[in-house]
């Protein structure tokens, strides 16, 4: 098939004067043209020098001059007996043969594939020794160990990358791998030792625990024998009923079998369900009942305020609730809890002055869902608002001009269109329902909850077995809803469809449902506010609620305990923030940008560490890492690792969401001007988006600061944070200080969102174009 | 002069998926020193067949070789391929200059050559005095000779060009024209992916006719044959129309 190519007449149709007037390029430029000399850039040579030199030979000084093990926490520590060779172990040379035959292989003179397919070999097999090594010997691992094998994994990179495995430069390959391993190491090792340690006691296999911890009262009273009515019978009857419910629905719709046995099946559930969470107690129903309660009042609000934002004729109504997708972020999330028992609890401004109560009802099952009410409805916003926006107004007018009326409208264009995002909204907030961990923990009254039972169990009776069982619970019902919301939602993929706002004019809500609106939305903010403002007013008197008298005592109290927590916290999100918008932003890049195996588990794998509830992980964190190779707890590294993978996935959505926006082929035309990706990535894609970079940073430092259902786990008494500290506070009954916190915490979200605005304002051109 | 080195495709396939072939086991020879054309219907494979050489896709079967070297698995850094592509894909961050100086820079070569380098590219383009201009200033005629441009400097072996007459003004078509013919001479390889059917086709040395397998290669006569024309493009002669996208 190989065409005879010769030249044939030369230059074609155009002669070389034609050519010459056709443009006016001078003629010496072209025969004396330099670019036309042997091009020095071109590679003739095929046997070349592998970059993967440098990390073998970093890996051989790493390993020969820092101590593999370590005996303490301590990482710097350099201990004798646990250099190389006073270990006495062969499986520990391997390491220094495998870098050794490394940087042999490199400079040899191969063919580039086989090289590749040896250094992967030998990188390797270096890291599976040493590791094995550590885990064997459950060796705490050193510097040595910590250099030497992450040098490795880089020459596995430059490995993969001249074999062709990775058809990738070598940064990409080693990024993957280290991508991966991460993944495996802080995600997937901590949720593996919750598993483990719900079935394995003292080193035996077992479900004694599981069903010891499931069967407790505090987990779920099904049926409890001091009452007179039966709950075990009504929930039964709930069950019937929902039956009969599902039944008669697929009879009148006249579904298929399968689809009449599955909505059997379905209704029942939920009739169960219903019936448990009517009836029974136990953190199991409390839970469930709480987040069904929270999701669905939630997702009412927010679609009532996305309606409002979109479509109300007042300016100043939009704007405000621009403001009002901000709170959830500047703000730990149970501090409005916190702020409730100043209005709310017995000496609260309005239950007591103004109504003359003195009640504890706040605390309990209601106080927790309003507590969450106010705090999640602008994520259930946020999230409908988009879909709300992106309704296309000429659909409506289209309809409209059809003679259909507003109810047809509604349940023909608006309705079908809105719900994926109301389901995306209701499943979202019965994840965050289930998985909060400060309001119950603040308002939880008698009641027991899913998130703070896992806390309690391990914290206040020391039964990690009980822990992880109960961490076992919430996990599987989050990645029940995730998969759900995913299975409904449709696509795996961390790439959200935007809605533009399209052409044409809403028409304008009708004034009594606008007026209903503005009036929900006008006692939401008065609370808001008031919650708000009774924090910064309780900073200023001296007892709330008993004696008014404006104090600074307790910002001198919090500058004595609280400021160096809160100087630390704020160093190790800095700290943190960095990493986790620099990993957030390669996982986007090569989920987004590069075609490899194994990309479908990056991507689960960050999607599930978005997706655990902190309390599942921050008992997964003290498994994992409390002792063995992995030794990293009572230290500041455990709480930047936490939240650097806490906070990761925030730079990822912001990484595909401005990767979405650049043309590939303007990495495509920097990668055939040879330029590597690492270059690529640097000189092209950083500075387009550098504003959602900025973002991601600013954000993951912001969810740092005011995080604590994880990290609360992970604090020693050299490592306090400050939410943790405050949420102590709350508890100890020193409201004051908290408040004094508090309102310090608050300012200074507030300032750090603001100064991203500015700049995001300033450069907001940028990064769109391409 | 010639110093370029023949590409050799064998056996080249792209599937995607299961079902869809974008490429059917392809065997080609593109020799230095003349101007090729690729022609075919719309997703017969140009363009992808065009990016597996470069290294932007990966091949599912087959081998490529450039200079009697196989680089099916080279990354597409290290493969002395350069593409022009049909979106102009100039970096709106850089102005003209640095936009022509990035492959240089790339390579690290010295200041002053770089300097040299780029502006001889410019000059050859027809955009002098332009190159501190923002990219997004220019026509689009201005913004392809720029993207040329940067090619140039690059100092490839072998150049491709993904439908470069796209939305071009008659100016920049007859400079383009100029320059293929110039790097041909050289001894470079130069394809050009090519929609149109009609008289610019005169202008090349050879064609290579594709609807996901290769249907004829050769001059002219050799292949607008009815008979090619017919496997190509399936029953309608679209010799010598209009077909734009």
């Amino acid at each position: 098939m190989s065409p005879p190519s010769k030249k044939g007449g030369q230059g074609g149709f155009l002669t070389t004067t034609q050519r010459n007037a056709a443009c006016k390029v001078q003629t010496s430029l072209i025969l004396g043209n330099p670019l036309a000399l042997n091009s020095p850039l071109s590679r003739q040579q095929t046997f070349t020098l592998s970059g993967a030199w440098l990390p073998a030979a970093l890996a051989i000084v790493g390993f020969l001059a820092l101590p593999f093990g370590r005996t303490g926490r301590a990482f710097l520590a350099v201990d004798p007996s646990l250099r190389p060779w006073a270990l006495g172990s062969a499986w520990v040379w391997l390491v220094l043969v495998a870098a050794l035959a490394a940087v042999v292989i490199s400079i040899l003179p191969i063919r580039t594939d086989l090289k590749g397919e040896l250094l992967t070999l030998s990188g390797a097999l270096g890291l599976l020794s040493g590791v094995g090594w550590l885990v064997a010997t459950e060796t705490p691992f050193g510097m040595g160990a910590l250099v030497s094998l992450v040098m490795l994994i880089t020459v596995m990179g430059f490995g993969l990358s001249a074999s062709g495995r990775i058809q990738s430069d070598a940064f990409v390959a080693s990024s993957i791998l280290f991508v991966s391993l991460f993944i495996i190491l802080f995600i997937l090792y901590p949720l593996f030792a919750v598993l483990q340690n719900a079935v394995i006691v003292d080193g035996v296999f077992t479900f004694e625990r599981v069903r010891q911890t499931l069967s407790s009262p505090r987990f779920l009273l099904f049926e409890n024998t001091f009452t007179e009515r039966s709950e075990s019978g009504l929930t039964f009857i709930f069950a019937g009923i929902g039956a009969a419910a599902g039944l008669a629905l697929s009879l009148f719709r006249r579904w298929s079998i399968p689809r009449l046995i599955t909505s059997l099946l379905i209704a029942t559930v939920v009739g169960f369900l219903i019936g448990l969470m009517l009836f029974a107690r136990g953190a199991l129903p409390t839970s469930l009942l709480l987040a069904t309660v929270v999701g669905a009042v939630v997702t009412v609000l927010g679609l009532a305020f996305a309606i409002l934002g979109q479509r109300s004729r007042f300016t100043a109504v939009r704007r405000s609730l621009g403001a009002l997708s901000l709170l959830p972020i500047i703000t730990p999330p149970f501090v409005l809890a916190f702020a409730m028992i100043f209005l709310f609890g017995r000496q609260g401004m309005i239950t007591n002055r103004l109504l003359g109560l003195s009640t504890n009802d706040l605390f309990g099952i209601i106080g927790v869902a309003g507590a969450q009410i106010l705090a999640f409805t602008p994520v259930a916003y946020l999230v409908i608002r988009g879909s709300v926006a992106s309704l296309d107004p000429s659909l409506e007018e289209a309809s409209q001009t059809l003679g259909a009326n507003r109810w047809t409208l509604f349940r023909t264009i608006t309705w079908p269109l809105l719900r994926p995002a109301l389901a995306n909204a209701f499943l979202l907030t019965m994840i965050e329902s289930f998985a909060d961990f400060g309001n119950p923990l603040i308002l939880g009254g008698d009641r027991f909850y899913l998130a703070t039972e896992v806390f309690s169990a391990f914290a206040a009776r020391f039964d990690q077995n009980e822990a992880a069982v109960l961490g076992v619970v919430l996990l599987i019902i989050v990645l029940i809803i995730f998969s759900l919301q995913r299975l409904w939602l449709g696509g795996g993929s961390f790439v959200t469809v935007t809605g533009k706002p399209s052409s044409g004019s809403f028409s304008p809500l009708p004034r009594v449902l606008e007026a209903i609106l503005i009036t929900l939305f006008s006692i939401w903010t008065v609370l808001v506010l008031a919650l708000y403002g009774s924090i910064v007013f309780g900073s200023f008197v001296k007892l709330w609620g008993i004696n008014n008298t404006l104090t600074l005592q307790h910002y001198r109290d919090f500058m004595q305990a609280g400021w160096p927590v809160f100087l630390y916290t704020a160093r190790v999100a800095a700290v943190s923030a960095v990493p986790a918008g620099i990993l957030g932003f390669l996982i986007a890049y090569l989920v987004v940008r590069q075609k490899f195996w194994g990309r479908t588990f990056v991507e689960f794998g960050s999607m599930l560490s978005f997706a655990i509830p902190g309390t599942v992980m921050g008992v997964a964190y003290i498994l994992a890492f409390n002792t063995g190779p992995w030794l990293l707890t009572a230290s500041s590294v455990i709480i930047v690792i936490a939240f650097v993978f806490r906070n990761m996935p925030v730079a990822i959505r912001g990484g595909v969401a401005g990767l979405a926006q650049i043309d590939p082929s303007l990495e495509e035309a920097s990668t055939t001007l040879r330029a590597s990706s690492s270059t690529t990535l640097r000189r092209i894609l950083v500075p387009l988006l550098i504003v959602p970079l900025i973002g991601g940073l600013i954000f993951a430092f912001v969810r740092a600061m005011t995080a604590v259902s994880q990290v609360i786990f992970l604090v020693s008494s050299g490592n306090m944070l400050a939410t943790v500290l405050l949420l102590g506070w709350v508890e100890q009954g020193q409201l004051g200080r908290a408040a004094a916190m508090a309102t310090i915490l608050i300012v200074t979200m507030l300032s750090v969102i603001l100064l991203l605005m500015l700049f995001t304002r300033g450069r907001g051109a940028q990064g769109v174009s391409a | 002069m010639s110093t370029a080195a023949p590409i050799k495709l064998e056996n080249l396939s792209k599937r995607f998926g299961r079902d869809v072939t974008a490429v059917d086991t392809i065997n080609l020879e593109v020799e230095p020193g003349t101007l090729f054309t690729l022609l075919g219907p719309s997703g017969c494979g140009k363009t992808t067949t065009l990016r597996m050489i470069a290294g932007l896709e990966r091949a599912s079967e087959g081998h490529i070789f450039i200079d009697n070297e196989d680089v099916t698995k080279l990354p597409a850094n290290l493969r002395d391929v350069t593409m022009v592509f049909q979106s102009y894909a100039l970096f709106p961050h850089m102005n003209v200059f640095s936009n022509v100086a990035y492959g240089l820079e790339v390579a690290r070569r010295p200041k002053d050559e770089i300097k040299r380098r780029a502006l001889e590219a410019l000059a050859m383009v027809g955009l002098e005095g332009l190159e501190n201009r923002a990219t997004n200033a220019l026509s689009g005629g201005q913004q392809q000779r720029v993207f040329l441009a940067r090619s140039l400097a690059q100092q490839a072996e072998v150049f491709f060009f993904d439908e470069p007459f796209v939305g071009v003004d008659q100016k920049t078509e007859n400079i383009i024209f100029n320059i293929f013919h110039q790097l041909a001479d050289e001894g470079k390889i130069v394809v050009v992916v090519n929609h149109d059917l009609g008289e610019s086709i005169t202008n090349f040395d050879e064609l290579i006719l594709l609807n996901k397998e290769l249907i004829a290669s050769g001059d002219r006569q050799q292949v607008l044959k009815d008979e090619n024309l017919q496997r190509a493009y399936g029953g309608k002669v679209m010799f010598f129309s209009d077909e734009n996208n």
